[in-house]
């Protein structure tokens, strides 16, 4: 099966800081990817690059085939690591808008997740809290039909009980085919529903593998794994 | 996609707009009937007096609010929708970001000059006894006449020339303000105070470009090859043709810069 996701000699740098070095790998599509490393590895700003919030300084992506830009938004659906969303609108305006502008979302599934979590969707977003407008966007983002999902930092600001459902919605929400890519430093809540992983330390791969290798292989969790690579 | 784009810049900026452009209506029309102009000195008690004041005084803050707020917005939507937080759902939308700018400007260049019309309107219920529309109209009419009889050129052309010159100068204003934010923008701090300069810098520069513009132009003999004067209409009609291209450029090339630093040096914090 084709990939969904390659990048060659990817590098980005502000300034003369390089924020990702020279990262090559592929991802396939059907899988869970954890990608892992500490605050300012490299995490966020790959996200971006994926997204067409940011340009290569040099290297190649490629998402299905296309480099980042309107025809790859179209499939690729990003949940950011803050808010979006704007002070005036009412939940089910936002509803509207994405269905206005992603031909892939399933409004039906959005009301379905936002009744099942106590959201009312006449409610403007302006009075929601930080957590519910993080629950929002989750919703927002997993209810389009994607190819796929970048989630970046998807638990950071919520509390252990809804972290579960969080994970339980995204691996309950998307297609077979779809990969979906979680960011994220909170490794053992998300080990479970993991099937790779890819290490960044310093803007650069310092391992990728699937949690099944690290697991008969190392004979770790990838959570103690983690904490061995990323030894201070 | 660009339709769905100004609709809903359209529905973020009315919700403002429509109400403030209701309330100055409305209290023109108050002070329309309640402190007619023309009859200040019948009924002058002090308490008619400062009731009146009031009144003018709060019209006029509308008026003032109205011209502020429009430039508010617009700088507002560009920053904060695009270049804040929000621009993460903005610039993952499946649109090109030229879309982006072409739909802010539209609806800004729109609210602005209904919210000039507003006003004009908004004065003439304060101030007119009852003006007939007619005769607002037969008025204009004559003056045109008049200019076509003086300057030799239709004034139905040189109309829409001053039209088209006026929706273009309002066009590059924007952009420039757009221009200078996205500068700004490029900067990891004072973000705000630096495309508060950019802006000084890029209309300075502009206003020099057109005063060198301005001096070679006027500084050639007003006489065609041939030796005999150019005809007042012809020079008038090339003075206006000349400062639409000319504007034109300058709201072409503030938008290509834009478009470039959205495109290609996007940096949300």
């Amino acid at each position: 099966m084709s990939s969904i996701l390659t990048c060659k000699n990817l590098s980005k740098s502000f300034g003369s800081k390089k924020a990702l070095d020279n990262i090559s790998f592929n991802i396939e599509r059907g899988r869970i990817v954890g990608l892992l490393g500490p605050n300012g590895s490299g995490k966020s700003t790959f996200i971006k690059l994926c997204n067409d919030l940011l340009t290569p300084t040099s290297g190649e992506l490629q998402i299905a085939g296309n480099v980042p830009g309107v025809e790859t938004k179209k499939i690729v659906s990003y949940l950011p690591e803050r808010t979006y969303l704007n002070d005036w609108m009412k939940v089910s305006e936002i509803i509207q808008m994405f269905k206005d502008f992603y031909q892939d979302f399933n409004s039906e599934k959005a009301y379905d997740m936002l009744k099942r979590l106590d959201i009312n969707p006449s409610e403007r977003l302006k009075t929601l809290s930080k957590g519910t407008k993080e629950k929002v966007q989750l919703i927002l983002v997993m209810s389009r039909e994607a190819q796929l999902y970048l989630l970046d930092e998807p638990i950071g600001g919520v509390d252990p009980a809804a972290r579960d459902y969080i994970l339980d919605t995204i691996i309950s929400n998307y297609q077979e085919n779809a990969t979906v890519i979680i960011s994220t430093h909170l490794i053992s809540d998300v080990e479970k529903i993991l099937d790779d992983i890819i290490f960044l330390k310093n803007g650069q791969v310092v391992l990728q593998k699937t949690v099944d290798d690290i697991r008969e292989e190392n004979g770790k969790s990838v959570d103690a794994l983690f904490r061995e690579v990323f030894k201070c | 996609m660009l339709g769905k784009l100004l609709k809903y810049e359209l529905k973020a900026t009315g919700r403002l707009f429509i109400p403030l452009y209701l309330t100055t209506l409305i209290f023109a029309v108050i002070n329309r009937f309640l402190f007619p102009l023309n009859n200040f000195g019948e009924k002058s008690s002090a308490i008619y007096g400062i009731a009146m004041t009031i009144s003018m005084f709060i019209y006029v803050t509308l008026i003032v609010g109205l011209m502020v707020m429009t430039l508010i917005v617009m700088i507002q939507r560009f920053y904060k929708n695009l270049l804040g937080d929000e621009g993460y759902l903005m610039f993952t939308l499946p649109v090109q970001s030229h879309k982006h700018i072409f739909s802010k400007l539209t609806v800004s260049m729109l609210w602005t000059i209904v919210s000039g019309v507003v006003a004009f309107f908004s004065i003439l219920i304060i101030s007119t006894k009852a003006v007939s529309m007619t005769e607002v109209f037969s008025t204009i009419s004559t003056a045109l006449i008049q200019f076509q009889q003086d300057f030799g050129i239709s004034a139905y052309l040189a109309g829409f020339e001053v039209i088209v010159l006026g929706i273009l100068s309002l066009a590059s204003t924007i952009l420039t303000i757009y221009a200078a934010i996205a500068l700004g923008h490029l900067f990891n701090k004072h973000k705000l105070l630096i495309s508060f300069g950019m802006y000084i810098l890029l209309s300075t520069v502009s206003q020099i470009i057109t005063s060198i513009i301005g001096i070679i132009f006027f500084s050639q003999p007003l006489f065609s090859p041939g030796g005999s004067l150019i005809p007042a209409a012809s020079l008038a009609n090339g003075i206006l043709l000349g400062s639409i291209i000319y504007t034109a450029a300058f709201a072409v090339g503030y938008f290509i810069l834009t478009n470039y630093i959205l495109k290609r040096k996007l940096n949300l914090e």
